[in-house]
């Protein structure tokens, strides 16, 4: 919390829609660009319980949203975050961010690991779609709501898909 | 359980989700109002990325290939400030467009101007300690698509940023100053505030102009910042 007083404010920089031809940086792979953000977490190495993660985005009509793109941004087993905010560090090499682009039938998946209880705050695991024409649709799913993780509360748009983490009975609060 | 709410008023510089001039808007946008989500440490905190994630070179979009693009060079530059005025370091940028043909090399890209071998499209950089962002490239050329009748984009750079966290996530475009497309745009015209509009558009600058090399362009880029209010919240499980 801020108790200083702050400099004069600075009007926000607006959103613009991420387009339909994103991939060629954002999720460049086919493209002979250098990736540096994937949809298999594992890769980093991190110790925990396997997750899979997948589902499909999907207009109002139902239809699939075949350029959208979806992140994921998550602790590690024990908890902990890649960033210096995190009451504790996260595993070596475990960034915990993650990026999938939908496919023709609007699907995307993720391979990570289970994210461990955060303390004081519930544990989630945060995810941005991003689709022509929206800009980030956040979507946290906490473990309060594990059960129901945000996936289809009442209002919530389907261009967002569903998307959640099921924490085992065990793991919830 | 302590939540944190972070301040909402800023977020009306964003376009709205439905903006039925933009057409695909219609089918993809929320049909009820929003619900605010308490944010956690999750959304407080956001992938951060050293220096070793990013080449240098990956800045300069001129120098991928075996030869040199064509069309106008040009230098791209400014700060990226949070809402309180504070230089946002680290942080990193990611920039995509098309070549100066207005074609990009996306394979959906089906607009009959030439693709150039020398001219991929695509950067990314950090910001350094007091926020500076630097790329190098080519000036985009406006294209058309399939919006509405005789329908064309101005010509604009994609740029995706991180900030201080998940909250500050930011995916935009920016303009150039005096494009004659401006006023026929959907996309541009979808952010309500002409002020707000405005400041999408990069500014000429002759001080970064690099004489006999390429013309300057300054944009500024403001995130949100890191104010958010704790509040007490019965746990709803």
């Amino acid at each position: 919390m801020m108790t200083e007083p702050l400099p004069p404010a600075h009007e926000l920089t607006p959103s613009q829609t991420v387009g339909p031809f994103f991939h060629f940086m954002l999720t460049p792979k086919a493209y002979g660009v250098r990736e540096i953000f994937m949809a298999d977490l594992t890769q980093e190495g991190p110790g925990g319980d396997r997750l899979r993660i997948e589902g499909r985005v999907l207009d109002a009509d139902g239809a699939p949203i075949p350029d959208a793109m979806v992140e994921i941004w998550q602790a590690d087993a024990n908890g902990a975050y890649a960033h210096p905010a995190s009451p504790k560090p996260a595993v070596n090499g475990f960034r915990g961010f993650g990026r999938c682009p939908t496919d023709a039938h609007g699907a995307f998946a993720f391979d990570t690991i289970m994210p461990g209880i955060v303390p004081t705050f519930p544990s989630s695991c945060h995810a941005d779609l991003f689709c022509r024409p929206r800009r980030p649709c956040r979507r946290p799913g906490s473990s309060t709501g594990a059960a129901r993780p945000a996936r289809h509360a009442p209002g919530s748009r389907r261009c967002e898909g569903p998307l959640g983490v099921h924490h085992p009975p065990w793991r919830r609060r | 359980m302590t939540r944190l709410i972070y301040p909402l008023d800023g977020l009306k510089a964003h376009p709205p989700s439905l903006s039925p001039a933009y057409t695909s808007t219609v089918r993809r946008a929320p049909s009820k109002p929003l619900i605010l989500l308490p944010h956690s440490l999750t959304e407080v905190t956001g992938p951060v990325y050293g220096h070793d994630s990013v080449v240098p070179s990956e800045a300069d979009l001129t120098r991928q290939h075996a030869g040199e693009p064509l069309g106008e060079r040009i230098i791209v530059t400014g700060r990226v400030l949070d809402e309180e005025g504070r230089p946002v370091p680290d942080t990193l940028i990611e920039v995509w467009q098309a070549n100066a043909a207005g074609r990009y090399i996306h394979v959906k890209d089906q607009h009959p101007a030439p693709l150039d071998a020398n001219f991929t499209g695509a950067g990314r950089c950090l910001t350094d300690s007091d926020g500076r962002y630097r790329f190098v490239t080519v000036k985009p050329g406006a294209y058309p698509w399939r919006n509405h009748h005789n329908a064309w984009r101005p010509a604009h750079i994609h740029l995706s940023l991180f900030g201080h966290s998940f909250l500050s996530r930011l995916v935009t475009q920016m303009y150039f100053p005096g494009d004659p497309l401006f006023p026929f745009d959907p996309i541009f015209n979808s952010i309500p505030d002409g002020a707000a509009r405005n400041r999408l558009i990069s500014r000429f600058d002759l001080s970064v102009t690099e004489p006999e090399w390429a013309l300057g362009y300054q944009f500024d880029i403001v995130l949100r910042g890191r104010q958010a209010t704790p509040m007490e919240e019965p746990h709803d499980d």
